[in-house]
């Protein structure tokens, strides 16, 4: 509100009250009255107008009513509110030769960034199989702001653990759905490439993609029966054996960076039993035991 | 307000993110192990004598893995007019009407007794070590690129009076004739 009062104030201090400026100050009324779409109509009118077009008043005051719209929306309809908010917002500072919104913007602008960045973990969270809202664009749109403001702090932790996070969500909804779900591991493996894209010495991620790997080739394999023929027998083994190359690598990246952990000489012993290198498993079995007994 | 409900998104990022997945604990080895086994079963042919019962018999001696996964997925199965009995074996001295015997690799030093005794009853000896199939094996699981294959001594198999047929030489990685 106490921005409000800076704005009524530069408003007053006009003499002459042309058409442009009265469908300001209309908005500003249905603004203070809470009729924030009346007051989205008076000022989109208005900004038709060059002075207000390039005003960093007006499109100060458009971002806050945007960003009004989108705080009493729910749920999708509150998107569009938000976009239109930070545009105002960042072209009021685009223009703001003076400074004296630039403040504001900035702080309307945080506030903006953060709600994108809790949209995008609340819809992580909420992934569904076939479904749920793209925490992708969320974290994109957070991403964009955030360098936009501090482009010297970027954005490369943020971003890591929501790859690593979204990629944990696919391979819970594949788990759960389990192995005819090719979509949504396939979503899993990607994104954690691309977090080993951004840090290549990331543990959980290494570990994990070779988790994942190593999982798909054993579930091939915990899918063998009595009714399995020897044909199908074969090609089955050939496929997981990919599966389990693929684990290797990075379970030992895994290993290099934390050495001695339980879990990834576990890792490690299964993925080489699953490779029939058993002199190596039994390396990693010893190795294991022996700080297991200590 | 702001500040709490981005510190509430980072730390449920944070967490989610270090959070480690479960490996899947299937054991591989035995699960293809076992699978082959019974596949010999369905493949092979053995003396008239062994179909008067209705129970195909198989017996493991040193690997208890090998001897679950069997239980679990093909004891009481058919092949052809028998069911499978699988059976685990702490002796030699045990093994008296089984089709099939499997002798781990931490059994080898008793291989040529088992191989004695399998000739002696007619019985389908495999095996997991080197050298196995030319010490009275009949068919040993080898690792090839990775992959569990067998090799099959053919004239072992006649000796105990065992028709391996033909699909069974397209599969073999090696074939011993000797």
């Amino acid at each position: 509100m106490k921005y409000l009062l800076v704005f009524t104030l530069a408003l007053l201090s006009s003499n002459a009250i042309s058409q442009n400026e009265e469908l300001v100050n209309n908005a500003l009324e249905a603004y203070k009255q809470g009729s924030f779409l009346e007051a989205k109509s008076l000022i989109d009118e208005s900004i038709t107008f060059t002075e207000n077009d390039v005003s960093p008043k007006v499109w100060n005051f458009r971002g806050h009513i945007y960003k009004q719209l989108y705080k009493e929306s729910i749920q999708d309809q509150g998107a569009s509110y938000r976009d239109e908010a930070v545009t105002s917002f960042k072209k009021s500072c685009e223009l703001s030769s003076d400074g004296q919104y630039y403040p504001d913007n900035i702080k309307a602008l945080e506030y903006l960034s953060a709600t994108y960045f809790n949209d995008a973990v609340d819809s992580v969270l909420k992934l569904k199989y076939n479904g749920g809202e793209n925490p992708v664009q969320f974290f994109q749109n957070f991403k964009e702001l955030k360098l936009w403001l501090k482009p010297q702090e970027g954005v490369k932790a943020e971003e890591l653990m929501f790859l690593k996070m979204l990629a944990q969500s696919y391979e819970k909804i594949h788990t759960k759905h389990d192995s005819e779900d090719r979509e949504s591991i396939l979503k899993a493996i990607s994104y954690y490439e691309q977090a080993l894209g951004l840090d290549g010495q990331d543990y959980e991620a290494n570990f994990n993609l070779a988790i994942i790997h190593y999982n798909e080739g054993a579930r091939l394999i915990g899918g063998i029966s009595y009714k399995t023929g020897m044909d199908e027998l074969i090609s089955i083994q050939t496929r997981c054996v990919e599966y389990f190359r693929h684990a290797l690598p990075f379970m030992k990246k895994a290993e290099s960076l934390r050495p001695n952990r339980v879990e990834s000489l576990k890792g490690l012993m299964f993925i080489n039993r699953a490779l029939n290198n058993f002199d190596i498993y039994l390396e990693y079995k010893s190795k294991l035991d022996e700080i297991l007994n200590n | 307000m702001k500040q709490i409900l981005t510190l509430i998104a980072t730390v449920t990022l944070s967490l989610a993110a270090h959070s480690q997945l479960e490996m899947n604990n299937t054991k591989t080895v035995a699960v293809v192990k076992g699978s082959y086994i019974y596949n010999f079963a369905k493949n092979c042919q053995w003396d008239e004598s062994f179909y008067e019962t209705g129970v195909f018999k198989m017996a493991v001696y040193g690997d208890r893995d090998l001897y679950n996964e069997l239980i679990d997925k093909y004891d009481n199965r058919p092949i052809n007019n028998q069911v499978v009995e699988v059976v685990w074996v702490t002796d030699l001295d045990m093994l008296f009407d089984e089709q099939i015997v499997f002798l781990s690799e931490v059994k080898k030093n008793d291989l040529t007794l088992a191989s004695d005794i399998a000739e002696e009853n007619g019985s389908l000896l495999i095996t997991d070590f080197n050298g196995a199939i030319s010490l009275g094996s009949i068919i040993n699981f080898v690792i090839v690129e990775n992959t569990i294959s067998f090799d099959l001594n053919l004239a072992q198999a006649v000796t105990n009076d065992i028709n391996l047929g033909n699909r069974m030489n397209n599969w073999a990685n090696k074939i011993v004739e000797e």
